[in-house]
């Protein structure tokens, strides 16, 4: 399945978008997202594990399901606040 | 209670004024501003991002916990996004409550919680160039809506 990918912050600018589409399996999970992206940007790596996943704006563990619908994000260490 | 995201100046009077009354018995605020400087070097200003549909959600997360946790009467969070100067005020979170001890740890809470949960990213301008700053990975297990 095609699943959209929103980027912010540091990860957006490793992807070059806000918004990326990326093939993976049916059925897949945080952790098979998280494969799929190091190979796709080589960039990511050593610096995946600090990335959290949010799906459909909640944050997901790693063996959270996603389905071509959710609404996906990518949230780099955050930094709110002073 | 109101939390918000905002690309404008935050007019901590106004608001301060607006949140006057008779029955508070106390408030208590916190003022969140630019710093000129971090770790050694001259910071010239920042950039705020956000993934703004989570981080309003996340932010009425923070407030529903504080007052689920503490006896207070009122609460408010905004938050600005965008291109601050050194000195403007980035973050305000104002408490009202019939005690000063729930108050102060409202305040201290929120502030707290905010750099846990919410969508928010900070770029540092310096002399050197620019780095996101980076305070806390997302602990997701703790970070659920309850």
């Amino acid at each position: 399945m095609l699943i959209k990918v929103k980027c912010f912050a540091w990860a957006l600018e490793v992807t070059g978008a806000e918004e990326i589409q990326i093939e993976i399996k049916d059925s897949a999970k945080v952790s098979d997202l998280r494969e799929c992206l190091s190979q796709k940007y080589p960039q990511f790596s050593g610096r995946m594990e600090s990335i959290a996943v949010s799906i459909n704006q909640e944050f997901a563990g790693e063996g959270s399901a996603i389905s071509a619908s959710d609404e996906i994000a990518l949230i780099p260490p955050i930094s709110g606040g002073i | 209670m109101i939390c918000k995201i905002v690309e404008t100046p935050i007019e901590t009077d106004k608001l301060i004024n607006a949140f006057q009354s008779e029955s508070l018995g106390a408030t208590c605020s916190f003022t969140g501003m630019v710093r000129g400087e971090s770790r050694g070097q001259k910071v010239t200003h920042l950039e705020y991002h956000t993934y703004k549909e989570m981080a309003e959600k996340k932010l009425l997360q923070v407030v529903s916990e504080a007052k689920e946790r503490f006896k207070i009467s009122d609460l408010l969070i905004i938050h600005r996004i965008g291109t601050l100067q050194i000195g403007e005020v980035a973050v305000f979170i104002l408490v009202a409550s019939a005690h000063r001890d729930a108050a102060f740890k409202a305040c201290r809470f929120s502030i707290d919680r905010i750099k846990q949960i919410v969508p928010i990213w900070k770029k540092e301008f310096g002399e050197d160039g620019a780095v996101w700053i980076e305070d806390s990975p997302v602990d997701v297990n703790e970070n659920k809506s309850p």
